[in-house]
């Protein structure tokens, strides 16, 4: 299967599907004119990965702004990982936020909230901080 | 055999009789005839068969189909009496097992069969009875999510989560659909309120963000003062509200004498410190509602509203006297700036650069006369 790969724009993320690894990148701001067109190949190529690839999936997102339809799809993406670890699927979401700011904490546990597989919160290291 | 023919065949036909009843007839026919006639007989001969033929064919037909109408006639006769239909709503009637009858017969003569779903009536009858009864019971065990007191604030999900945890719904069909359909309904609303709250935050967080980068496009960042683009904004807005309310409106406009020396003695960063310095002294004697401002280079401007021609003169001649007696130090090097002021009050009506105008010549009379004072009040 082939691995995915998008150059972050002005409105939407950057991507890094790697088929071979399982580790799957997302980073950047979300806020694409049409979210839903934006994100329906890659849901449709998380599930095809996710039946096929015999590894942990490790999805990694450093996103710093969702718009609405961006979050619906990032809990899109949610529930076929759940759906996965259901059954028997090794999954793990790693979500970098800015950890001194609350707001962006408790969204990262609105996130969590609907899924069991393992979900760490990480901090985001900002480009002022390398 | 064509009609021709037929009609040659009768006529020899009739031409024998003619022959048979005369009397003198003799007694032998000729060869002929006797052809002629051999050749009908042959002839009669294949039509009968032929007749013969589709006469058995069109028998056998009819013997296939009165064997199946037969059939048929045994077939309904199963179906005993009459199929009670209302004579008021059409509808058949339900009594006495009557539909497994029916059901029996067409399962058995055709590869039609009953659908058995709710009809419309029983339905809400069945809401109906649901929702009068008080005697709504606890959430069914079948319920695979747990309900939370935010889910019942959901008018939807409190209405029909008390139908089908009636007893009256225990027994409906619809009932485990109905559950499984109340269910998603549950965790959709949920998601719906969990993606209105992350939308929420995240704008927030854009709203503050921008609430900054607007309050740091009118600062000034050197002293912290308002810039001189708020400033614009601050005298439009107030000289709207004198204009709408009357009252009294005035411009002090100062500007560091000789502070191209400071510079030059001390360097720029003794000429930055001077100008922050300026701004700590000038917040302290700002009343509320006056907003003072880094007008550009070492001249600031402040704007008083409420103050009397005297008062102007008196607020300018404080701060000419604080700036005076205040002085700082710079790496061990005592710096005594001083200013001098240009004053204003608004005409009513009078434009904005007319304004700023007679402040700039206050200050230029000011300069002029000597520097350190307050310039004149051109009215």
């Amino acid at each position: 299967m082939d691995s995915i790969f998008f150059q972050e724009t002005k409105s939407s993320p950057a991507i890094a599907f790697d088929s071979g690894t399982g580790l799957l990148e997302i980073s950047g701001e979300s806020y694409p004119e049409n979210s839903y067109e934006f994100y329906k190949p890659l849901l449709l190529w998380i599930s095809r990965f996710c039946t096929i690839f015999p590894g942990t999936i490790v999805f990694s997102c450093r996103i710093t702004y969702l718009n609405t339809g961006s979050t619906k799809s990032m809990m899109d993406i949610f529930d076929l990982f759940e759906d996965r670890f259901q059954r028997g699927q090794e999954i793990k979401v790693n979500w970098f936020c800015d950890i001194d700011n609350d707001r962006a904490i408790e969204t990262a546990e609105e996130f969590m909230e609907d899924v069991t597989f393992p979900f760490e919160i990480k901090p985001l290291v900002r480009a002022d901080e390398l | 055999m064509s009609y021709e023919r037929e009609h040659d065949d009768n006529c020899i036909i009739t031409s024998l009789k003619k022959r048979l009843a005369d009397p003198d007839c003799p007694e032998t026919f000729s060869r002929r005839e006797v052809a002629d006639l051999l050749f009908i007989h042959e002839s009669l001969g294949n039509r009968l068969n032929r007749i013969v033929k589709i006469s058995d064919g069109y028998q056998y037909e009819l013997k296939h189909l009165t064997s199946e109408l037969q059939q048929a006639l045994a077939n309904v006769k199963t179906l005993k009496g009459f199929i009670p239909i209302c004579a008021s709503c059409k509808k058949v009637r339900a009594d006495d097992g009557y539909w497994r009858q029916i059901e029996q017969y067409i399962c058995e003569n055709s590869d039609a069969s009953l659908s058995h779903g709710l009809c419309p009536d029983c339905t809400s009858n069945y809401f109906h009875l649901a929702s009068i009864s008080d005697e709504a019971e606890e959430i069914p065990a079948s319920f695979s999510i747990k309900v939370s007191a935010d889910d019942l604030e959901n008018p939807v999900i409190s209405h029909y989560l008390n139908i089908i945890s009636n007893k009256h719904f225990n027994d409906t069909p619809l009932r485990a659909d109905l559950l499984r359909l109340l269910e998603k309904y549950i965790l959709l609303q949920r998601r719906q309120l969990r993606i209105a709250r992350i939308s929420d935050k995240y704008q927030a967080e854009v709203k503050e963000i921008k609430e900054k980068f607007e309050k740091e496009a009118r600062i000034d960042h050197l002293t912290g003062l308002s810039n001189r683009r708020d400033m614009f904004r601050v005298m439009h807005a107030e000289i709207a509200r004198i204009n709408r309310r009357g009252g009294i409106l005035s411009l002090i406009m100062f500007d560091f004498d000789d502070f191209k020396s400071i510079n030059d003695m001390h360097g720029h960063e003794a000429g930055d410190l001077t100008l922050q310095y300026c701004a700590c002294l000038l917040r302290d004697v700002l009343r509320c509602d006056d907003t003072a401002a880094r007008w550009g280079g070492e001249e600031f401007m402040l704007i008083q509203s409420g103050t009397s021609r005297d008062g102007v003169f008196r607020s300018a001649e404080r701060l000419r006297q604080l700036i005076e007696q205040s002085p700082l130090y710079y790496k061990g090097t005592k710096i005594e700036p001083t200013i001098s002021l240009g004053v204003a009050l608004y005409r009513p009506g009078e434009p904005l650069n007319e304004l700023l105008h007679r402040v700039d010549s206050s200050l230029y009379g000011a300069k002029k006369q000597g520097k350190n004072q307050v310039g004149p009040l051109n009215e």
